[in-house]
């Protein structure tokens, strides 16, 4: 038995014993997205990825994915493309390209597998590349923006500019208590949140130490909305994650998410916009204020 | 080299895993269904489209009574039945009208047409267009699809109306305004 699987089995062995399932690896990693509601995205991602690695050892195909047993090579394919919509990096980037190469070279590639592909490319920043492979395969795909002065090596930031661009920029760290907001523009409740917080009173003293970033998704939504809010909203613009690079403490998967940070370093993060942001007006007024 | 470890046998048994699922995850639709209700009781927060707000299904209630008599000609039974059970099972709502659903099945099943008839049941049709897979076989197919407005996203595809007041991850979802 290959080494690569055979830990993977005994493991799913054991689960097999309790009397449940053995379904491909790319539908048991999906499975725990939709039955498992009540755990938080960045606990489900765990259990995505300790399944993953209980089953593949992606060190022994580095970047040579042609060795990966035809059977098991679309199904692993699949999974790494599903976990890397969470991480979103250069790391799972590689390993999902070397996947589908393997998958386009025994010609057992799909409009599935590419669509993921080009999914992953979008969230890890590498527009031209996910334009180039959606007009190949997909006729209804919108172009993406250029995206100007790309450092992938540093924190960075998006920031919309004319001509439906995005400008790289650096991600400065600031001094003192700041609140960094995990927010998007198709989401109602980061809507409420960025509407109530530029808008009331009682938001005044946390308003101008706030900065809200758009996380890095599998996809380029809310362009348009980002835009039409900083040109409303000049004092408190939107910006999008740039790669992942620096960004990881920040990653929640959901939003609203409220960051609050003293000096550069996470001191507590608040998620959700109930009841008018009490939580988040709770957290701030204690941590800052000592109320 | 890799092992292959599926058969039918534990196949099977994986499909039982999804009925238990399908029903936990109906429960919980309807747990959820309920806090997101409550979670909108400000009508200045309920921010459905006039499609969403007016469909012939914009409420758990409409949707078991549609379930419950369901017509001979209706979208929904263009879908297998487990594919339907899971979409069912998939769709939220709140005041606003539909506000999550997973288009997975319907991407793997349906035509655009098809898909067209059965998100208009929900007046989510306009969420068509966030569906990269869905087939065109048809001249209405191709209609369908350059019917729909290229500038007019409102919705979040990759995401679901979670329960505690925030838009979450969920990868074969859509979470749509209104959330």
């Amino acid at each position: 038995m290959n080494p690569l699987m055979s830990a993977g089995l005994w493991g799913t062995f054991l689960i097999a014993g309790i009397g449940e399932s053995m379904l491909p690896l790319d539908q048991r990693i999906a499975g725990m997205e939709q039955g498992s509601p009540y755990l938080k995205p960045k606990q489900r991602l765990s259990t995505m990825l300790s399944t993953y690695y209980n089953e593949v050892d992606p060190g022994a195909f580095g970047s040579d994915c042609a060795h990966v047993d035809t059977s098991v090579l679309a199904e692993i394919y699949l999974a790494s493309a599903h976990i890397a919509r969470y991480t979103a990096n250069e790391e799972w980037l590689a390993r999902v390209r070397c996947l589908h190469s393997a998958l386009k070279a025994k010609d057992m590639g799909t409009k599935k597998g590419d669509g993921a592909l080009r999914d992953i490319l979008i969230a890890t920043r590498h527009f031209e590349e996910a334009d180039a492979l959606a007009s190949q395969v997909m006729p209804f795909k919108r172009t993406l923006p250029r995206i100007l002065g790309k450092k992938m090596s540093q924190q960075g930031v998006l920031v919309p500019v004319s001509n439906g661009n995005v400008q790289w920029t650096q991600w400065e760290s600031r001094q003192g208590w700041q609140l960094v907001a995990m927010v998007h523009p198709l989401c109602g409740f980061s809507r409420r949140a960025s509407a109530a917080i530029a808008n009331q009173k009682r938001w005044d003293d946390l308003r101008s130490r706030l900065r809200m970033v758009v996380q890095r998704e599998a996809g380029w939504y809310g362009d348009a909305a980002v835009r039409e809010w900083n040109l409303l909203h000049p004092e408190l613009p939107i910006v999008f994650q740039a790669g992942a690079q620096g960004w990881g403490p920040f990653d929640a998967y959901e939003t609203p998410v409220f960051h609050i940070l003293r000096d550069g370093k996470l001191v507590r993060s608040i998620s959700g916009w109930t009841d008018d942001g009490r939580l988040l007006h709770e957290a701030w007024g204690e941590l800052v204020h000592g109320d | 080299m890799f092992v292959p470890h599926t058969n039918v046998q534990t196949y099977r048994k994986g499909m039982g895993m999804i009925r238990r699922n399908v029903l936990i995850t109906l429960i919980t639709v309807a747990a959820t269904s309920f806090a997101l209700m409550a979670n909108a009781s400000n009508p200045a927060e309920i921010t459905g489209t006039i499609e969403q707000r007016f469909a012939p299904i914009h409420s758990e209630v409409q949707l078991q009574d549609y379930l419950g008599d369901i017509p001979a000609t209706s979208p929904l039974l263009e879908l297998s039945d487990e594919a339907r059970t899971r979409f069912v099972s998939s769709l939220q709502f709140n005041h606003a009208g539909l506000v999550s659903y997973s288009f997975e099945d319907v991407q793997a099943e349906l035509t655009a047409t098809q898909a067209y008839r059965l998100l208009a049941l929900f007046g989510a049709q306009r969420t068509l267009g966030l569906l990269p897979d869905l087939e065109i076989r048809t001249a209405d197919d191709e209609r369908v699809m350059h019917s729909l407005t290229p500038s007019l996203i409102i919705d979040h595809p990759g995401y679901e109306c979670a329960g505690k007041s925030t838009c979450s991850i969920s990868s074969s979802r859509i979470c749509m305004q209104g959330c």
